[in-house]
C-alpha cells in the first residue's frame, strides 16, 4: 500500500471511514484508495457496517419514554436496595388483595381490604420476642378498659384456650381515620394468633370470609359494626373454629 | 425541571439506542439505562458541566456495563419472561429479516470490549479520543478493537454477499 512517499496502513482506512484523519493525510488515503480495488472494498465494507448499525438500531426507537427513566431523572428512582424492598412489598399488597377479592367484592371493606390491614398487623408484630404486645394479658382488664375507650366501643379479649390458645396481650394501632386493636394469642408450641378490629367501613353484618396470603390465614367479618380479621400461619379449620369462638364471645 | 435534569431527558434517546445494541435486548438495555441515570441524579453534584452531558453519561453506562458483566460472569442467569417473549418474537420475525440477523448475529458474537468500541464509533460516532476516555483505554487500543470487530463483521456481510450470489446464479 504505497501512494508516493507515504504509506497507508490498515488503521488508516479505519481513521479514513471514521473522519480521524487530518486533509492532507485524508487526500492521501483516497489517493490510494481509489487506486487499488482491494482497498475500496474494505473502507466500502467499513461503511456498510457503519449503515447498518444506525440502519438497525438509530430509526428504530421502541415507543416513547418508559415512565420508569423518566422516574429515574426525577430523582424518585432512590437506591437499588429500596426500589427492590418497595416492589416486594407491592407484590405482598397485590397478593393480598386477590385473594380477598376473590371473597366478597360487593362491600366497601376492600376500598381498604380488612385482611390486607390484618395480615400486615399480624406479619409486623408476631416476631417479636421482646413487645409483642403493648399491654400483655397479666393486666387483662386494664387492656379491656383502655382499647374500648379508644375504639369507642366495648372491646373484650376473647378466650381462645377452647381452641388451644392463650392471650398474650393486646396494642392499639392505627386504621385509616380511628383507632384499631390487635389482640395476640400463643398455643403450646409458640405458634401465634392476632384478632385485629377495626369500626366496620360497611356496617352491614356479613358471614366468614376466608383469605390467604403466602404464609397466614385470615378469617374475617363483619358484625355489629365492627371488623373482625383472625390471622395465623394455621390451616382454615382451625382458624375457623377459633373464629367462631370469637363470634360466640361477641354474640352470647 | 432544571436545566440538568432537561440535558439528561434528552439524551435518554441515544442512551437506549446504544444500550441496545450492546445487549441486544429492549428490557435488559433499559435497566442498564435506567441505573445510569440514577446514578447520574445522585452524582450530579460531580457532573462538570462543561465536560458535555453525553460523554458523561456514556462513561457511567460503560461502568454499569462492565460491573454487570462481571456479575453475570459470576452468577447464574435469571430469565426474565420478557426475554422469553422477545425471543419467540424474534425468531419468528427471522424469515423476514434474514439479512439482518446474520449481521446481528455477528455484532452478538463480538467480544464485550469490541462490541462497544464498534457501537461508540459507528453508531454513536464518537472520536476515538472520546471512546478512550469513556471506556478508559488508550486510543491505540480502540482501534485495534474497532479494527478486530470491524474484520469480524466484514466476513458476515461476505457470507451474505455469497449467498446472494448463489441465488442469482439459481
Amino acid at each position: 500500500m504505497k501512494q508516493g512517499n507515504e504509506i497507508v496502513v490498515e488503521d488508516d482506512l479505519h481513521k479514513f471511514v471514521d473522519g480521524e484523519l487530518g486533509e492532507v493525510k485524508a487526500g492521501i488515503v483516497a489517493a490510494a484508495i481509489a487506486a487499488d480495488e482491494s482497498l475500496k472494498k474494505k473502507v466500502d465494507e467499513y461503511r456498510e457496517i457503519n449503515r447498518r448499525l444506525r440502519e438497525i438500531y438509530a430509526d428504530k426507537q421502541p415507543g416513547p419514554l418508559p415512565a420508569r427513566l423518566l422516574i429515574a431523572v426525577s430523582g424518585r428512582g432512590g437506591l437499588p436496595v429500596m426500589r427492590i424492598a418497595a416492589s416486594v412489598l407491592w407484590l405482598l399488597i397485590g397478593g393480598l388483595l386477590g385473594y380477598a377479592l376473590q371473597g366478597r367484592l360487593d362491600s366497601n371493606e376492600f376500598v381498604r381490604p380488612l385482611p390486607v390491614e390484618a395480615a400486615f398487623a399480624h406479619a409486623v408484630f408476631i416476631p417479636e420476642v421482646r413487645h409483642p404486645v403493648e399491654v400483655n394479658a397479666a393486666e387483662q382488664e386494664h387492656l379491656n378498659a383502655w382499647l374500648s375507650k379508644r375504639l369507642a366501643r366495648p372491646i373484650a379479649a376473647p378466650d381462645l384456650r377452647p381452641a388451644g390458645y392463650a392471650l398474650i396481650g393486646g396494642r392499639l394501632l392505627p386504621d385509616a381515620h380511628r383507632p384499631a386493636a390487635q389482640f395476640m394469642f400463643e398455643d403450646s408450641a409458640g405458634q401465634r394468633i392476632t384478632l385485629y378490629i377495626r369500626h366496620a367501613r360497611d356496617a352491614r353484618a356479613s358471614s366468614f370470609s376466608y383469605a390467604e396470603s403466602n404464609n397466614f390465614g385470615i378469617v374475617y367479618w363483619v358484625d355489629n359494626g365492627l371488623a373482625y380479621a383472625l390471622t395465623a400461619a394455621a390451616d382454615k379449620t382451625r382458624l375457623t373454629a377459633a373464629a367462631q369462638i370469637v363470634y360466640r364471645e361477641v354474640n352470647p | 425541571m432544571s436545566r440538568f435534569e432537561d440535558q439528561l431527558i434528552e439524551e435518554i434517546p441515544s442512551l437506549r439506542r446504544y444500550a441496545r445494541a450492546l445487549c441486544g435486548d429492549f428490557s435488559q438495555a433499559d435497566d442498564l439505562v435506567q441505573e445510569c441515570l440514577v446514578r447520574a441524579v445522585s452524582r450530579r453534584k460531580l457532573w462538570m458541566g462543561h465536560r458535555g452531558m453525553r460523554p458523561w453519561l456514556f462513561t457511567i453506562l460503560h461502568n454499569i456495563f462492565v460491573n454487570s458483566l462481571r456479575r453475570q460472569a459470576s452468577s447464574p442467569v435469571v430469565g426474565s419472561l420478557d426475554g422469553i417473549e422477545r425471543q419467540a418474537t424474534s425468531e419468528q420475525d427471522a424469515d423476514l429479516h434474514c439479512v439482518v440477523s446474520d449481521f446481528e448475529k455477528a455484532l452478538r458474537q463480538l467480544s464485550a470490549d469490541q462490541r462497544e468500541v464498534l457501537l461508540l464509533v459507528g453508531l454513536e460516532q464518537m472520536s476515538y479520543r472520546e471512546v478512550s476516555k469513556i471506556t478508559r483505554v488508550p486510543v491505540g487500543t480502540v482501534m485495534s478493537r474497532l479494527s478486530r470487530a470491524r474484520e469480524q463483521l466484514r466476513q458476515s456481510l461476505d457470507g451474505e454477499t455469497k449467498l446472494a450470489q448463489i441465488k442469482r446464479v439459481k
